[in-house]
């Protein structure tokens, strides 16, 4: 009898998990046609939540990109005043009304993570003598700047096509290709416009065109005039002042923490906004979860197949289930091994998935695509580069096998636990 | 004390609102080293009872001692237990697992009973030879006969040692002389090992062989016979 | 035909042998077609309306331009304007069209609190709003009259200027525009010209486009003295049936092809550099983005629909192979291959027809709030500055399409019954007595 009892206390090594593997292994085979339509269907879910996943990636990273070169930076810093009437983009409500702007950087470059400081003038100009009426211009220091970011992001270079960029204080600008194709004009040829100035006077430039780039980011490429900083300061009659400041990290994720001690650095009456607080940033960035929800539909579904699989499976199995406890199996160990086969069910689909959603976004990112092929040129307010292309990265693989994996395993619990619940007699007893 | 009792044992069944008395009260002992038949018509109850006494199955009332533990108090998990340890079973349609070999079907008791894969490995093809299947240990059951099939099922109840094996109707799927064969085997083992067999069976050949035969007629036992 | 009445019944008790399987095939495609009937009822509507807005407050039907215009549109190209228009005007509608002559150019309007970049129709205001419905919707003031140097805004141009109509009195502008045009030896020459107006009125219809950046003045003024000296120049004449209902779409008769052969019939034909275009070849960004939709929202639904389809095909697969003794039984019994074939169609089509009926109802109810209320986008609108393609301002609806809705229900039932067919196939090849044994 105590050797009974001792016996009811061990429980003995239970079946280990290199015995799982090959008794699923080889009940997969027994009906090659099911299996491999399983290993389709997750496969399938798997594939379409990498592609979409390296595709929305690619946008988001293109949208960030142009987000942080061309419009805010990591950290834009402006005046309330400008901030209410940015539409217009009114030059008339500069920035630290009283400090100059070579202040206004020795303040900010002390600031530990700061990596960079430019100031800038974005304004609206009248073209006098051409088919084309308006333009933006944009007064930077074009020493600086194409030195320090890429200005072209798809290529990675500073962008010119032809020329060169001006020099600090020259009577130059450099246009983009589609802006001259429509105007027709030329390096060396002079760009005649009307400005509005700080005191709300019309000021007419005339500079030289003396390069031409191309930045494939459409609303540049077609109506920007790239000006240097400080010519357009002294046009606009903004004294040692400027209209905005973008402020460049070392580390993008620091915004928050750097913010406060910018604020520090300005009066009250200063707006400061993280690149983070982008309208289409922060949309895309909640767009996450409505995805999830798309992928997590689809990845069900696919299960669904694995589900019924399962179900299927122990009912043919039924004699087997009963011996199974006759030979001692605990009703765990019985769910175990049935859990286990949808386990690898799950992981050959996903993987399969993986293979062919790695491949199609590998290709993605080394043969762009044109997005005009989807916007048909319009969206332009849209910032986003002219080419897109798919992420093809790991993590993406990765989570997509993952969440294959997982969304799967937990659909097949349930029917695995269904096994649990047949009585070895009535098992033998069919 | 005897390796199994049974006292007053009842069980009654329920199918699609019919209830059946299988069992009427059944009040047996069985000794270690035993090679009984426990014989009746068709609905006498002898499955029943084996696989009460394997604890595959709950009486409706009365008791069953195995080793001297009140079987009633076991969780479900400790009666798994308990047969993984001490009871081996041979049914009537082999219940091999189909995806395993011989061998591998041999040795699953001993897989779940923690012993070493080389140990196992080891035991599983001294019981298959003693079986008479040395050589087959890497068919699967699709490619054996009956008889052979047969042969693993004892070949893997036995591996592990149990103090006790229940065959419910183990000739009924063969020819006469393949079963005689099997009884034979058993027999021998029987003897050798003092392993205790229990029966059930409507094979005359089988209750020959038998030692000690119990009659069930009607959920009861009808008679007893020794030889 | 009786034997068909039992196969039927057999058919759906049959279902009830593998429930759980079935509920689960039935839930894949009930989601897969509900889904699909969703997404189309939604593209329809935002392109419906698109559609209707681009015709109603846009274009019209077709416009009649110079060739040498319409291949710079984007561009504004003034200088290829073109001139006499009264004839043809009275030639179409004598031949039986509304139409509409403008003159389009940019410009720049400022005032007291600052200025902003316009798009400047000029426009005959009476013929104007028989091919346009834009001026139903001056939200505050009026629409500018003949004559009178007067503009009506867009609501956007408006609130930005801060102009407000409601609670003050009308404001008087300063239009600045650079006027293009071609001398006598084909040379573009700019002439830079200033317009004092008055805004009398402000528009917020449904189409985007007449409320962004926009103003409309009247054809007449911009001709003479205190205009642009455009001696009667117009860009772009606008057509549209005369009895066109409001809120339909272009018919037969108003295709470009039908207005040449209507002018024709008149006895008047087009000077040779002018070309008649659809509606359709003026809104690029708007064709490109809905095609785009549709195709990457079919895909998807696509997929969806492959996975339950294998759900089915696994089902039914399944289902016939653990009969296959009983089929044995049923054909030895005299069942004619026929009908066995036709029953197994007849469960698969269950499954199809059941899962598709609730994914209809499931469609059809989500469509409900979708068509009568619709997603509000105003905020991603604006950012977007109005331009993403769809002629819609605020409300993304859906509208009521029965041909999908029924379609996909019988297209869900159809696809089911032929997937049965393959393994059924190859159980009835397999001889009689083998099946019996099947085990």
């Amino acid at each position: 009898m105590d050797r009974v009892r001792k016996d009811l206390e061990r429980n003995g090594g239970g079946v280990r998990w290199p015995t799982f593997l090959v008794i699923a292994y080889r009940n997969l085979n027994r009906n090659r046609r099911r299996t491999i339509l399983c290993i389709v269907a997750v496969a399938l879910a798997v594939f379409f939540n990498i592609f979409m996943q390296a595709w929305v990636e690619g946008m988001y990273n293109s949208i960030e990109e142009v987000i942080r070169t061309f419009e805010t930076g990591h950290v834009q810093i402006v005046s309330e005043q400008f901030e209410k009437e940015k539409e217009y983009l009114p030059v008339q409500y500069p920035l630290e009304e009283g400090m100059s702007v070579e202040e206004m950087k020795r303040r900010l470059v002390t600031i530990p993570t700061v990596d960079a400081v430019f100031p800038r003038i974005q304004t609206y100009a009248s073209l006098l003598e051409s088919v084309v009426k308006h333009a933006l211009v944009w007064g930077i220091d074009t020493e600086g700047e194409p030195s320090y970011h890429f200005f072209n992001l798809t290529k990675r270079s500073d962008g010119l096509r032809e020329g060169r960029y001006p020099r600090a204080g020259e009577n130059a600008c450099v246009v983009g290709t589609v802006f001259a194709e429509k105007t027709g004009i030329r390096i060396g040829d002079r760009l005649p416009f009307k400005v509005v100035s700080a005191q709300f006077s019309d000021k007419f430039w005339n500079p030289e065109v003396v390069g031409i780039f191309q930045f494939d980011y459409r609303r540049y490429d077609e109506g920007v005039i790239i000006v240097p900083f400080d010519r357009l300061q002294r046009i606009l009659v903004l004294g040692e002042g400027t209209q905005q400041l973008v402020v460049y990290l070392k580390e993008g994720t620091q915004v928050e923490r750097v913010k406060g001690e910018l604020k520090r650095a300005f009066s009250p009456g200063t707006f400061i906004r993280g690149w983070t607080e982008n309208y289409w940033v922060a949309y895309l960035r909640s767009s996450t979860v409505l995805y999830l929800i798309i992928f997590g539909v689809f990845q069900i579904v696919a299960s669904f197949l694995i589900i019924n699989t399962v179900v299927m499976v122990i009912h043919e199995r039924i004699k087997e289930i009963g011996m199974m406890g006759a030979l001692g199996m605990t009703r765990r160990e019985i769910v175990e091994v049935f859990f286990f086969e949808a386990l690898l069910l799950s992981v050959l689909g996903a993987f399969c998935g993986v293979l062919v959603g790695g491949t199609a976004s590998w290709i993605g990112s080394r043969f762009p695509l044109d997005v005009d092929m989807f916007t048909g040129g319009g969206m332009k307010e849209f910032p986003i580069t002219g080419t897109l292309i798919l992420r093809f990265s790991p993590q993406i693989l990765g989570k997509g096998f993952l969440f294959g994996v997982v969304v799967s395993a937990l659909c097949t619990i349930f029917p695995s636990l269904k096994s649990a619940f047949i009585e070895p007699v009535e098992a033998l007893r069919r | 004390m005897g390796i199994v009792e049974t006292k007053d044992l009842k069980k009654d069944y329920t199918t699609n609102g019919l209830t059946v008395q299988a069992l009427a009260g059944i009040s047996l002992e069985f000794v270690a080293g035993e090679f009984t038949a426990i014989a009746g018509p068709s609905g006498s109850g002898k499955s029943t009872l084996l696989h009460l006494i394997g604890c595959l199955d709950v009486p409706t009332s009365g008791e069953i001692r195995i080793e001297g533990v009140d079987v009633g108090t076991l969780s479900r998990k400790e009666l798994a237990l308990l047969r993984r340890h001490r009871i081996g079973f041979i049914f009537q349609a082999y219940n091999l697992i189909p995806v395993l070999t011989a061998l591998e079907n041999v040795s699953l008791p001993l897989t779940l009973l923690g012993v070493s894969r080389k140990e196992a490995i080891q035991r599983s093809k001294e019981a298959l030879t003693s079986v008479g299947l040395g050589d087959l240990g890497n068919r699967r059951p699709k490619e054996m006969s009956g008889g052979q099939q047969q042969r693993v099922a004892i070949a893997r109840a036995l591996v592990k040692k149990p103090s006790l094996v229940l065959a419910d109707e183990p000739t009924a799927n063969l020819d006469s002389r393949t079963g005689s064969e099997i009884l034979e085997l058993m027999r021998e083992l029987n003897r050798s090992q003092g392993t205790t067999f229990l029966f059930s069976t409507h094979d005359r050949m089988v209750m020959e062989y038998a030692r000690r035969l119990i009659y069930l007629r009607d959920g009861r036992v009808e008679k007893e016979e020794r030889r | 035909m009786r034997i068909h009445r039992d196969l039927l019944s057999m058919a759906f008790r049959n279902l009830s042998r593998h429930r759980v399987k079935t509920i689960i095939t039935v839930t894949g495609v009930a989601i897969s077609v509900g889904l699909y009937i969703f997404m189309d009822a939604w593209l329809l509507g935002m392109n419906l309306e698109s559609r209707r807005n681009i015709v109603s407050y846009e274009i019209g039907a077709a416009k009649i331009q110079r060739k040498a215009y319409f291949d710079k549109k984007d561009d504004l190209p003034m200088y290829e304007s073109f001139s006499p228009w009264k004839p043809i005007v009275e030639a179409l509608e004598n031949a039986g069209y509304a139409d509409s002559p403008r003159m389009v150019f940019s410009g720049t309007l400022y005032t007291a609190d600052g200025s902003a970049p316009v798009i400047l129709y000029g426009i005959d205001p009476a013929r104007e709003g028989k091919v346009l419905r834009y001026m139903d919707f001056v939200e505050a003031g009026r629409f500018p009259q003949a004559g009178k140097f007067e503009i009506a805004l867009g609501i956007l141009a408006a609130e930005k200027l801060k102009i407000d109509l409601k609670n003050r009195e009308p404001v008087g502008v300063r239009i600045a525009t650079v006027i293009d045009l071609k001398d006598e030896r084909g040379k573009v020459r700019h002439v830079y010209q200033v317009i004092d107006a008055v805004v009398v009125g402000v528009i917020n219809s449904p189409n985007p486009k007449t409320n962004g950046n926009v103003a409309y003045i009247p054809l007449d003024v911009l001709s003479g003295e205190g205009g642009l000296l455009l001696e009667d120049q117009v860009t772009e004449i606008l057509v549209r049936a005369s009895d066109a209902r409001e809120g339909t779409l272009p018919g037969e008769r108003e295709s470009p092809l039908s207005i040449r052969a209507a002018l024709e019939r008149a006895g008047f034909s087009l000077p040779p550099d002018l070309e008649i275009y659809s509606w359709m070849d003026y809104v690029q960004d708007y064709i490109v983005a809905a095609r785009g939709d549709q195709i990457s929202s079919r895909i998807m639904i696509l997929l969806l629909f492959i996975l339950s389809f294998l759900g089915i095909a696994n089902t039914m697969l399944m289902a016939i192979l653990e009969r296959t003794k009983e089929i044995g039984m049923l054909r030895a019994l005299g069942m004619t291959d026929g009908e066995v074939l036709f029953s197994y169609m007849l469960e698969a089509a269950l499954i199809g027809l059941i899962g598709g009926g609730i994914g209809m109802l499931l469609g059809s109810l989500v469509n409900i709030p979708m068509v009568n209320h619709g997603i509000d986008y105003s905020s991603m609108a604006k950012e977007m500055g109005w331009d993403y393609g769809y002629r819609i301002t605020s409300l993304f609806r859906s509208a009521w399409n029965p041909f999908t809705i029924g379609a996909s229900g019988i297209v869900a039932t159809f696809v089911s019954a032929l997937l049965s067919i393959p393994p059924t196939l190859r159980a009835l090849r397999m001889p009689v007595t083998e099946s019996l044994r099947f085990e």
